[in-house]
């Protein structure tokens, strides 16, 4: 199978990914709750895992990593954690479920937002969309570092320094870039949503929330931690606080090797890799008269190695099916993002997206473009 | 006389602890608290060597680790 579905989840892993996983499950007990060497040898596996990904994120501070179930659930930490009854949020027109369905769920609180239009390839305009939807009781922006469908990416550090120079909080949403662009929280984001699977190469069921100092959410789920037992309160320590139950150890481990390996690459050598891909498939595409293109070519500065399209008289779902038959893996629909589809006006039709890994090869995208040809 | 147990309230805290004494020169071994705490319970000591508390504990305070007590622990084999 030629597999180009990689915003869904990086397919395949690195074997060094399996091979954690299985030595994991073959060699661990429950981590930081005995005293036993099983139980250390875990938690000594998962604090090298959280001291390997504070030093790829920049956090100088381990102990803001939390491991979570995904970036969803970062999200929901964050959004959840931090915002009070009354609040408003701006949040970008190219958001993803994870932000609006929360933010949906928050107005039970009087929790507001705002969508800021994004001007794609003009950061100026963008910025300024922001700007204007910031009111009086705004507190937080929440944004993508890049779209999930359209790959388009958001001047996020600017945006940031904005949320500052406004006191307000800037919460960022790198399930896309994460492995693929620098995250840093060197550029003062207050909270940062990562996905585990995608862009880190790590397996499915793994994500990281990253705390800036001085960001202490409320929680949304307490419980055991192995940690000051007799109270009934929940731990102040990080990451305690936000880590109740048996932690995911298997996937953890793995997360740590995907980031290793995204690591020893280099996230510049994989966006490059990819993003010449995208750009080969803009050129190729861009002269088949059936195919509709919403974006302008991928270009390093303004995009991720992300692009959708659709064909003339088809369905997105039924193209990709038609691409599935000929061992073809994308996405089509809506990708848990309709806002991003109003954006483009591919509401009612979707779009079919490709997504390159370290692992595609300019063989897979001339593969692709053949059975384009043909369906 | 036993050797020095620094107590800490998780094992996160544990770990860093020992990891920064390690690179300091100073030999640190972590173990479950024995002890009990006043007001805590299910936390984790880190074992330095005789003479060496007072370094260890200056060193943790500095990186910002924060200790919940502190004891002596008999070797044991």
């Amino acid at each position: 199978m030629i597999y180009l579905d990689n915003s869904a989840t990086t397919y395949p892993k690195p074997p060094a990914v399996s091979a954690a996983v299985s030595s994991a499950m073959k060699h661990s007990a429950n981590p930081g709750r005995s005293g036993h060497s099983l139980s250390l040898a875990a938690a000594s596996e998962i604090y090298n895992a959280r001291s390997s990904a504070a030093g790829f994120f920049g956090c100088d501070n381990e102990e803001r990593v939390i491991f979570t179930s995904g970036c969803t659930m970062a999200m929901n930490m964050a959004l959840k954690g931090l915002l009070k009854k009354g609040d408003h949020v701006v949040v970008s027109s190219l958001e993803h479920n994870a932000v609006m369905r929360p933010l949906q769920s928050l107005a039970k609180d009087d929790i507001t937002f705002t969508k800021a239009q994004i001007v794609p390839f003009d950061n100026e305009k963008t910025t300024d969309s922001f700007r204007k939807a910031i009111n009086a009781k705004t507190r937080m922006i929440v944004c993508t570092h890049a779209s999930n469908v359209w790959g388009l990416r958001m001047p996020v550090e600017r945006l940031s320094a904005l949320a500052h120079a406004y006191g307000l909080m800037f919460v960022l949403d790198a399930a896309q870039s994460a492995g693929v662009a620098e995250v840093t929280m060197k550029s003062g984001y207050d909270a940062v949503c990562i996905a585990g699977h995608k862009g880190l190469y790590g397996p499915m069921g793994t994500g990281i929330l990253i705390l800036g100092e001085n960001i202490l959410p409320d929680t949304i789920i307490e419980g055991g931690t192995g940690s000051s037992s007799a109270e009934f309160m929940q731990p102040e320590e990080l990451p305690d606080r936000f880590e109740s139950g048996t932690p995911n150890l298997p996937g953890i481990a793995g997360l740590k090797t995907g980031i290793d390996f995204v690591r020893k690459k280099g996230t510049d050598r994989i966006f490059a890799h990819e993003l010449a891909l995208m750009q080969y498939l803009y050129s190729r595409l861009e002269k088949m008269p059936e195919i509709k293109l919403y974006t302008p070519r991928p270009d390093a500065e303004f995009t991720l190695p992300v692009l959708s399209f659709n064909i003339d008289g088809l369905s997105s779902e039924e193209t990709a099916l038609r691409l599935s038959k000929r061992g073809i893996a994308v996405r089509a629909g809506l990708h848990c993002a309709p806002l991003a589809h109003e954006s483009m006006g591919t509401l009612d039709t979707g779009a079919v997206r490709i997504s390159p890994s370290v692992f595609t090869s300019g063989a897979d995208i001339d593969r692709l473009i053949f059975a384009l040809k043909r369906i | 006389m036993g050797v020095p147990a620094i107590q800490v309230s998780s094992v996160t805290y544990a770990l860093r602890g020992q990891k920064i004494l390690r690179s300091m020169g100073i030999k640190a071994e972590i173990q479950r608290t024995t002890e009990k705490v006043k007001g805590k319970s299910c936390s984790y000591s880190i074992i330095v060597p005789e003479g060496k508390k007072a370094d260890a504990e200056k060193i943790l305070t500095k990186n910002g680790i924060r200790m919940i007590g502190h004891s002596e622990r008999e070797v044991t084999d």
